[in-house]
């Protein structure tokens, strides 16, 4: 490899970088006005592209051509605002996301439908006349395309510097709200940058197109090298945009001569090696650029923000059903297996062809129903991870392994590449997952599967068709006949529902929902949220590897073209098309799928427009029937019901719509019922445990805090001596009362809690220490060598004015942040470097000031999400509902059903979280904090948002759980009335030092403590702080 | 000028404002104190429409405000210092004005308007082509109000202009804003440091939980007990004031 190759490559990357500059900027752009990464932008290319050409074809003069075609792409920007991230932006980041994913589809189904799905040249926009470069050449249209590209930036710089709407512009992406402040509409500044970011991608476009190929699959992806120049900018900034298109474009000149490097010079010998380093780059950058999770994290999103928008799931109470309507479900149910299983028997081979897709589509869309609709995370790669089974099963039956095994293997294999790129999503959230996931799938397509060690010369392998066993024995599968596969496909889809629908209503299940309704809240209650994320895109890989697995069984034959990024967003339609977080709907919509796929084959006047309807009905889904297929069956009862009466018809639906959900559920129930039945019947002294490790220990609360956390000891159990207190008294009851026995019988009754007298401070063992803890931010100093201390049995405050950085240091102490110095301790035990989710599991609880209930959730399983450290059973345990996990499950509801008794919930406890009272919220959080069995927990603003009646009853509850469970507190408040009446230690915050700290009565009579708040006159600044700590502290430990 | 009837804010569930009424009238300088999560800053964010009141009713110079967009109710003459100044910390000093200067898109205004501002803070005329988030705590807060009069309000709103500055610089910024109020501008205030907000101000309102729980003339509230309860909690009412809040 001589320089001159190398410089001669660099030289033809150059028109691409200035392509890629143009992407770059829009994306940008974009980005800055509205926080959406335009998934889109590809497609805003092409569609200008086949414009102008089309306008051309028909003798257009060609300056009105190509200003037609940048009109059109600032019209199909301005479009995609208004249509979908205007409306989509009350719902959330994923909806918008999605959003321009379905425009991505429509458009590109749209081009293929209209303009033809073979490349295209373009005539050439410069005169078709080229320089000697080098030992190559560089065209006029090259040439004008970099012109362009440098003449665009510098004017759109200049707009940007010198313009009123630069002005606007600028304003609005620094801080959106300040800018409407100033009399800037911040609507119509965001509309404005995706139109300027359609017309440079129109620009962007024509241009490219005019040096290269066009067609609707291919041209789309060639954005994407713009969205990793944007991303190694900083997403936010339009130079390092610039400077991120240098460094993709040189990349993508490198990379063909890295083909004669050391080491890594075989993976880049064949085609796409410019994609595999561009992925390797862009991921290397969102590793970098990612951050873990961050106090920024608390927002809206939680409960208070999203209340007007959740989708709000109804929550039956599945316990008033009566017996007729089980046996209706039952036999429901049973009906639809027999149909299932018996139409196939003498369907026409098209037909099962027709079945066999409808299944396989389920498979997919469950494994996105799992990854995207539980976990929230957006993949844009399913179609790769099925090539991959596809593809890898070939490679496995070639060397002579037969099917049955192969679809675990290559299952697993599956797996293990998802969670491979999951690990890209341990380091970035929401937008650039899906970016990532896009790029991931370029790659698959333009360089993996062109690997002939994996797919064969050409991208298409082949198997042999094997069956399985000898004929005439059993088992004896003949995978030539398609009604044999059918039967396959459909016990896989039945295992796989039924696997996922256990997930679901387990501790992995609410792991997940957990995480996506709110990730510092589900690390706050010990979930380890990098390793579920992980497990979810484990688990789908694994899926969509098994789909691969049983296509390539079934045809025998599989090529790369089946596996692009156009059948991933197919995948992604049919699973929101079935409500994204519903297995019924996975399998409603597969089916509405295939038999769409079905007849749009057999109608020729419809040929070619499937594409087109698929996308429309995601669009249509996404913008106005968020519950998708799923919410239609209770839609259609409810409105059958109003007509007249009750249709049974659709009332069947209903049930069976819901079958699925429940099946794991009931297991729950029948086993806890069974064991419940066989404990009572073998007397006392066998009682269910429910599940609690610490149950037989006979301490106290206050002394059953261990001594030390150890990373393997269990964690202490606040709950435990409540727990206990049951089964003694479980254990003197005869069987009758216990049918009762899971409600404890202690309760609180409003208005018994008394401020209990604690012996002498120092006599009292320190829960919490926090040490010289020193937050900065840049320049700043938030918190200034603060010291914190909370004893056993202790209420503790923690106040100060506004801005003092009191909740900076609450988050230093839950890890919410890392401080500059100083140190944590919990139980004696270092935690300065634990994440979030360890210190939970070391026992320290917390609220939240913005609530942070996860609202898809009903009241029971956002507590039931509390048992999460308490529960030892594992993945594999809940996707088989095994004993073990059924065990869990118990111990879990057992502990739920404590603290709703405990707390007087039980009116609520069905019902969903969103829509109830305010005051209850806060009550809920409180509980699902206690339900941790933290004895340490820490209450962020208990009090905002309630009135002071609401104020006393909390603060008198507060006292009962102290005196009952033993458990220390810390709290922010910024009610002085309830701080002082509740608390026995006030810490006081002013400006980040520690300014005073004493007990209540103390506090308020201090003068340094009322300047802080009411401000000291000029001239009477408040005495040197540090010399006022030194004091204080030695008053706390006289 | 301003007036509030009867007006009811929520956010999400969460009730924040009760019934909340009040008025400035022209050229007046009135103070809204409470204890912190009272309401104060909502009531301010519902005035310049960061938030819409689910009844009530506000009416600024005989028009009613409630439920515009934020740069709409700027345009009707008035302009807010939110909590936390709100700059454009990424954009120079110069710019934060411009974009203050908005609705008045008069080049020659302009410049005479930066003039008079830089009068009041000589400071910003050094550092107006610094990006205004590299200014120390006391120069972003004189920019914020600086910005704020690039409007030319006829009521300025500000919100905390003391938080998290030295007492000093507090006292020059208090100085500054009465310097204005003077010249015509009425100001309507949020401020935690109390007893320098009543010193400053003609008429002030407490807050407590949402509500309206006393109003009057500034000089007289200063000396009420029941201030400081707002404040410190029932209990501390018979407290004598303490010496550092004078």
């Amino acid at each position: 490899m001589s320089i001159t190759f190398f410089l001669t490559q660099l030289a033809l990357a150059v028109p691409l970088m200035a392509a890629y500059a143009l992407f770059a900027l829009g994306i940008v752009l974009i980005y800055r006005a509205s926080r959406v990464l335009n998934l889109a932008h590809g497609v805003m290319a092409m569609l200008p592209s086949y414009v102008v050409l089309e306008l051309r074809h028909r003798g257009f003069p060609l300056p009105l051509a190509l200003i037609a075609g940048v009109l059109s792409g600032a019209a199909l920007g301005s479009a995609v605002e208004f249509v979908f991230v205007r409306r989509l932006r009350r719902i959330s980041e994923t909806a918008q996301t999605v959003g321009t994913v379905a425009v991505f589809g429509l458009v590109v189904a749209f081009s293929a439908k209209a303009f033809g799905t073979s490349p295209v040249r373009p005539p050439g926009i410069f005169p078709d006349k080229a320089i000697e470069f080098a030992d190559s050449g560089i065209s006029y249209g090259q040439l004008g395309l970099i012109g362009t590209s440098i003449a665009l930036t510098v004017g759109l710089f200049a707009l940007f510097k010198f313009s009123r709407l630069g002005l606007a512009m600028r304003g609005a992406a620094s801080n959106r709200t300040a800018a409407a402040l100033m009399g800037v509409n911040p609507d119509r500044t965001t509309q404005v940058a995706w139109m300027l970011g359609g017309a440079l991608a129109a620009v962007a476009g024509i241009l490219l197109s005019a040096t290269s190929t066009l067609d609707p699959y291919n041209f789309p992806l060639q954005a994407l090298p713009g969205f990793v120049a944007a991303l190694i900018g900083g997403l936010g900034s339009m130079p390092g945009a610039l400077v991120g298109s240098i460094v993709v474009g040189v990349a993508t000149g490198i990379a063909p001569g890295l083909s004669g490097a050391p080491v890594v010079g075989p993976f880049f010998s064949a085609i796409g090696s410019a994609q595999l380093l561009l992925t390797i780059v862009a991921f290397a950058v969102m590793a970098l650029r990612g951050e873990r999770l961050a106090a920024s994290d608390v927002r809206a999103a939680g409960l208070a923000g999203s209340v007007s928008s959740a989708v709000i799931r109804k929550v039956r109470r599945r316990a008033d059903r009566g017996r007729s309507e089980k046996l209706l479900r039952s036999l429901a149910c049973a009906l639809l297996t027999v149909a299932a299983v018996s139409w196939v028997l003498g369907a026409p081979f098209s037909w099962v062809s027709t079945g066999i897709n409808a299944l396989s589509f389920t498979i997919v869309a469950l494994s996105l129903v799992i990854l995207t609709g539980w976990v929230g995370q957006i993949s844009l790669a399913q179609a790769s991870f099925v090539g991959i089974g596809a593809f890898v099963t070939g490679v496995l039956v070639r060397s002579g392994l037969p099917f049955p095994l192969t679809l675990p293997v290559v299952g697993f294999i599956s797996a293990m590449i998802a969670a491979l790129l999951g690990l890209v999503a341990l380091r970035v959230r929401g937008l650039y997952l899906a970016v990532a996931t896009l790029i991931f799938a370029w790659m698959t397509q333009v360089y993996l599967f062109a690997q002939p060690w994996l797919v064969g010369i050409g991208g298409s392998s082949s198997i042999r068709t094997k069956a399985l066993g000898t004929p005439g024995t059993f088992p004896y599968l003949d995978f030539t006949v398609n009604t044999t596969f059918y039967f396959v496909i459909l016990a896989t889809v039945a295992a796989a529902m039924l696997g996922a629908a256990n997930l679901r209503r387990s501790k992995t299940g609410r792991a997940w929902f957990a995480i996506k309704g709110s990730e510092v809240a589900a690390a706050s209650l010990g979930i380890p949220v990098m390793a579920y994320k992980l497990l979810a895109f484990g688990a789908a890989g694994f899926l969509a590897g098994i789909a691969g697995n049983l296509l390539m069984t079934t045809n025998q034959v599989a090529t790369a073209s089946q596996f692009t990024p156009e059948v991933s967003l197919l995948y992604l339609s049919i699973a929101v098309v079935g409500g994204l977080d519903s297995i019924t709907g996975a399998l409603a919509a597969g089916l509405v799928f295939a038999l769409l796929g079905e007849l749009f084959y057999k109608v020729s006047a419809l040929a070619g427009l499937l594409d087109i309807v698929s996308s429309l009905l995601l669009a249509f889904v996404l913008l106005a029937f968020p519950a998708g297929l799923a919410g239609l069956p209770p839609k259609l009862a409810r409105l059958a019901a109003r007509v007249r009466g009750s249709r049974p018809a659709l009332f069947l639906a209903g049930l069976v719509a819901d079958r699925w959900q429940d099946v794991a559920d009931m297991r729950v129930r029948r086993s806890i019922a069974r064991q419940e039945k066989v404990a009572a019947a073998a007397g006392p002294g066998t009682a269910p445990d429910p599940g609690a490790e610490s149950i037989g220990t006979t301490e106290t609360a206050a002394a059953a805090t261990p001594r030390s956390v150890r990373r393997s000891s269990a964690p202490p159990d606040a709950l435990a001596p409540t727990l206990e207190r049951v089964i003694v008294q479980d254990e003197q009851e005869d069987a009758e009362t216990r049918e009762r026995a899971a409600v404890s019988r202690i309760a609180y009754v409003p208005g018994t809690a008394t401020k209990v007298e604690l012996p002498e401070r120092w006599l009292r063992r320190p829960v919490l220490h926090a040490q010289d803890i020193t937050v900065q931010f840049g320049g700043l100093t938030a918190v200034d060598t603060a010291n914190l201390e909370v004893r056993e049995g202790e209420i503790v405050g923690l106040i100060g004015p506004n801005g003092a950085g009191k909740t900076t240091l609450f988050n230093a102490i839950s890890g919410l942040n890392s401080p500059t110095s100083g140190s944590v301790s919990l139980f004696d035990a270092d935690v300065t470097h634990l994440p979030v989710h360890r210190r939970a599991a070391a026992g320290m609880g917390r609220t939240f000031q913005l609530i942070q209930l996860f609202p898809e959730l009903s009241v029971t399983d956002n507590l039931l999400v509390g048992t999460h450290v308490r529960n030892s059973s594992g993945f594999g345990s809940h996707l088989f509902a095994t004993g073990r996990a059924i065990d869990g499950e118990r111990g879990a509801r057992h502990r739920v059903a404590q603290v709703v008794e405990l707390l007087g919930l039980q009116d609520v406890a069905d019902q969903p979280v969103t829509g109830l009272p305010f005051g209850v919220l806060r009550l809920v959080e409180v509980a699902r904090a206690l339900v941790t069995g933290a004895p340490f927990v820490m209450l962020d603003e208990p009090a905002s948002g309630l009135d002071n009646a609401e104020t006393d009853k909390l603060s008198d509850l507060l006292l009962w759980v102290r005196q009952t469970l033993g458990i220390s507190l810390l709290l922010i408040e910024h009610d002085v009335r309830m701080v002082t009446a509740l608390c026995d230690y006030i810490y006081v915050l002013d400006r980040g030092k520690m300014i005073a700290n004493g007990e209540a009565a103390d506090i308020r009579r201090d003068p340094v403590v009322t300047a802080a708040y009411f401000g000291a006159v000029e001239d009477e600044a408040p005495p040197a702080p540090v010399q006022r700590v030194a004091e204080t502290d030695l008053a706390g430990v006289r | 000028m301003l007036e509030i009837l009867n007006m009811d804010v929520c956010y999400g569930p969460v009730p924040a404002l009760r019934g909340v009424s009040m008025t400035v009238g022209d050229g007046e300088m009135v103070a809204l104190v409470g204890a912190n999560g009272a309401g104060k800053t909502t009531t301010l964010r519902t005035i310049s429409g960061m938030l819409s009141p689910s009844s009530g009713s506000i009416t600024f110079d005989g028009e009613r405000i409630d439920g515009l967009a934020p740069y709409k109710v700027i345009a009707h003459g008035v302009a807010h210092l939110p909590e936390g100044r709100a700059l454009f910390s990424d954009m120079s000093v110069m710019d934060n004005l411009r974009l203050g200067a908005w609705t008045q898109p008069n080049e020659k205004g302009f410049r005479r308007r930066v003039a008079e501002v830089m009068d009041h803070f000589p400071i910003l005329r050094e550092r107006s082509k610094q990006a205004a988030g590299t200014l120390s705590g006391g120069e972003q807060q004189m920019l914020g109000v600086a910005r704020a009069l690039m409007s030319e309000p006829k009521l300025l709103i500000v919100d905390e202009l003391s938080l998290g500055l030295a007492p000093k610089i507090v006292a020059q910024l208090f100085d500054i804003l009465t310097t204005i109020n003077a010249q015509g501008t009425a100001v309507l205030m949020v401020e935690q440091f109390v007893h320098m907000a009543l010193e400053h101000s003609h008429r002030a309102y407490v807050l407590a939980k949402g509500e309206v729980v006393l109003e009057g003339d500034a000089s007289e509230l200063r000396d009420r007990p029941e201030l400081l309860a707002a404040y410190l909690g029932d209990d501390t009412a018979d407290d004598p004031v303490p010496a550092g809040a004078r």
